[in-house]
């Protein structure tokens, strides 16, 4: 175990103080890590996290804590232990569901009043830095962001490793207070710690606050303003699109698909697509989830900017085009007779899918076939 | 009725510029260094003008922290057409750390009696990305974060913000004024400024404010009130990079496009061939088996 020195801010004065007392008062120490949910499952960024909370906590001779703020907990709770965390804190709150700042701030505020811990970590995303930020402000506490890499000196505080100067020098940065606050850059390093079985204490949802602000509306762009860096699912067409005909077929596709249409050059050239709706060399670089190439050859110059693509299907009819090299799905054909068939048959699937909505009730539907 | 709209910009080392570090130092020495105006708070710059054009008779001020020779974000923001600027620097505000420069922005804000805070998402060189979430809470203001646009509401007391999410899902928020936003890098084209403003820009003269005029208190900022410590600063190693290994079997060509390429990997999906029709119910089996159609 460390001695610690008292810090030589007036302002985080407090903080040590309410420490100190907690220590006098026999809690343990703690290391605590703040975790994300994603679709009711903890962000790999989390777990990541939790492993190296958990190295720091076994440095300080402290325990490892995950908090969990969300809408349905009970079944991460085991993940947690796996990845070392020797206390759980949740809050089980339907209002947490949708974790925005202004809900989790109070929750995490009051339960750090009571248990104290000595260093807190948030995983780097959006709404964790703002959480993170709106913390440190409230207790004055220091705040280390995008920390790369995380440690303990020699007198028991935090060190970490941080980018500055847009990437091009990096930081040793001691964060001096009580509690000292990260927030980490995960690296996705697969790498576990030892599984523990954590104590679950449930933290109070009485003060959780109204969210100031309000979603009015969520809409999703038509596939030709979609960004195409940002979308999950491209179609794209070529020379063998045949002209704006073609690409009128293509937008329905990626519509139905809630994607983005994108181009080879050969068909901005040609004028059917605007220029900055090409993939390629000389345009975006692309890693969708699912890339449908259509009429497009695959030259090299194509192909560098959607080759990282997580899966290709491209539509062709020509046997010897690259493109196939590099497809998923290979399919010998022309695109004016696949694609309108294709829509007709995702029509009639949409239809179905309804009938069986309206015949079962939604919630029996989606068990079936969700 | 006018508002009074703030926007917080910062002056950064140009990020093409080479940094040199001593051995052994802890900080940079930027005097030498040329500075240009934060990207992202170019964009906060055109955001807080645009929200000002859409109501009359509002003014928009432009804070910054930072010494005499990085006061050229503030020119770029006078060339811009802000009603007005305000630089804040004293020697007692050496050495802070981000939540002291939030401070130090806060009481400036507060003194300005601004209604709307508008903010870049993160500046390139600090990089920590936090500024917004720590003037949001130290001044007690709703925050609309990463917004591709603004603008009033159509009753004048709230926000609309428009943020951009993967997959082209835009989320549309409404947060009651006052408020803070911050603004997405790239959210905007900034306006181009005329000639005779930027000529004004060159030689207007820029007011500082200091510790004693914004009622700090010198153990909450600078270097006494900094949490954070530099212990150590270093040029970080160089990210790991795959090399392509081009099969020698290959013409010289296409041993180039490889490289360039960075290898391009072969999938093995089989040719489908037949009927149109066959061909699309193929299809529409994979993606239904991918979950690609949603409803």
């Amino acid at each position: 175990m460390f001695s610690f020195r008292m810090p030589q801010l007036t302002h985080t004065l407090a903080g040590w103080c309410a420490y100190n007392r907690a220590m006098n008062a026999e809690k343990k120490p703690e290391v605590w890590v703040v975790v994300g949910l994603k679709d009711g499952e903890v962000q790999e960024a989390s777990l990541e996290l939790l492993v190296e909370g958990r190295g720091l906590s076994d440095r300080l001779g402290a325990r490892l804590a995950a908090v969990v703020l969300g809408g349905e907990i009970g079944p991460v709770v085991p993940v947690l232990g796996r990845q070392g965390a020797q206390v759980a804190y949740i809050c089980d709150h339907p209002a947490l569901s949708d974790p925005h700042p202004d809900v989790c701030l109070p929750v995490l505020e009051s339960a750090l009043r009571e248990w104290v811990p000595r260093i807190v970590l948030f995983p780097s995303d959006r709404r964790m830095r703002i959480l993170a930020a709106r913390l440190a402000a409230r207790l004055g506490a220091g705040l280390a962001s995008e920390c790369t890499k995380l440690d303990i000196d020699g007198d028991g505080y935090l060190l970490v490793n941080r980018p500055v100067y847009a990437g091009r020098l990096s930081a040793r940065v001691a964060c001096r207070s009580f509690p000292q606050i990260a927030t980490f850059q995960a690296g996705y390093g697969k790498r576990s710690a030892a599984p523990c079985e954590p104590e679950v204490h449930r933290l109070s949802a009485s003060t959780i606050a109204a969210c100031r602000s309000t979603v009015e509306a969520e809409v999703r762009d038509p596939p030709c303003e979609m960004d195409l860096m940002s979308a999950d699912v491209i179609v794209a067409g070529g020379r063998g699109a045949g002209g704006p005909d073609g690409f009128a077929l293509l937008e329905r596709l990626a519509q139905r698909l809630g994607g983005a249409l994108a181009a080879s050059r050969a068909a901005v050239d040609a004028g059917w697509v605007p220029a900055h709706r090409q993939v390629g060399l000389s345009g975006k670089t692309v890693a969708p989830r699912l890339y449908i190439a259509c009429g497009i050859s695959g030259a090299t110059h194509h192909v560098v900017g959607m080759k990282d693509a997580k899966s290709v299907i491209a539509i062709n009819n020509d046997r010897s085009a690259p493109i196939f090299k590099i497809a998923d799905v290979a399919i010998l054909g022309d695109v004016h007779e696949v694609i309108p068939q294709v829509l007709e048959k995702l029509e009639d699937a949409g239809n179905r899918e309804e009938a069986m909505q309206r015949a079962f009730g939604n919630a029996q539907g989606d068990e079936k076939w969700g | 009725m006018g508002l009074t709209i703030a926007v917080c910009v910062t002056g950064i080392v140009d990020p093409q510029a080479l940094v040199e570090i001593e051995r052994g130092a802890l900080v940079v020495d930027e005097v030498a260094l040329p500075h240009v105006l934060n990207p992202a708070d170019a964009n906060a710059l055109e955001a807080a003008l645009a929200l000002r054009d859409s109501r009359p008779g509002s003014r928009v001020v432009a804070v910054s922290v930072g010494p005499s020779f990085q006061e050229g974000g503030l020119r770029e923001a006078i060339a811009q057409g802000v009603d007005d600027v305000v630089r804040l620097w004293d020697d007692a505000f050496v050495g802070s750390d981000c939540l002291g420069t939030a401070r130090i922005l806060a009481a400036a804000v507060a003194k300005a009696e601004a209604q709307v805070v508008v903010c870049g998402e993160l500046s390139l060189d600090g990089a920590s990305g936090l500024l917004g979430g720590l003037l949001a809470e130290l001044l007690g203001l709703p925050m609309a974060d990463t917004s591709a646009t603004a603008k009033f509401t159509s009753d004048g007391d709230g926000l609309l913000t428009e943020r951009h999410a993967v997959g082209g899902y835009r989320t549309i928020e409404r947060t009651p004024l006052p408020a803070l936003i911050t603004v997405a890098t790239g959210a905007n084209v900034p306006r181009y400024p005329t000639l005779r403003s930027r000529l004004h820009s060159r030689s207007a003269s820029i007011s500082c404010l200091g510790i004693v005029q914004l009622g700090l208190d010198s153990a909450d900022v600078g270097e006494a009130g900094a949490a954070l410590q530099a212990t150590a600063l270093r040029r970080p190693p160089p990210d790991p990079r795959g090399l392509v290994d081009p099969s020698s079997d290959l013409p010289p060509e296409e041993r180039w496009m490889m490289a360039i390429s960075g290898g391009v990997q072969e999938r093995e999906g089989a040719l489908l061939e037949g009927s149109p029709d066959a061909l699309a119910e193929r299809l529409v089996r994979y993606l239904e088996q991918g979950l690609y159609i949603r409803q």
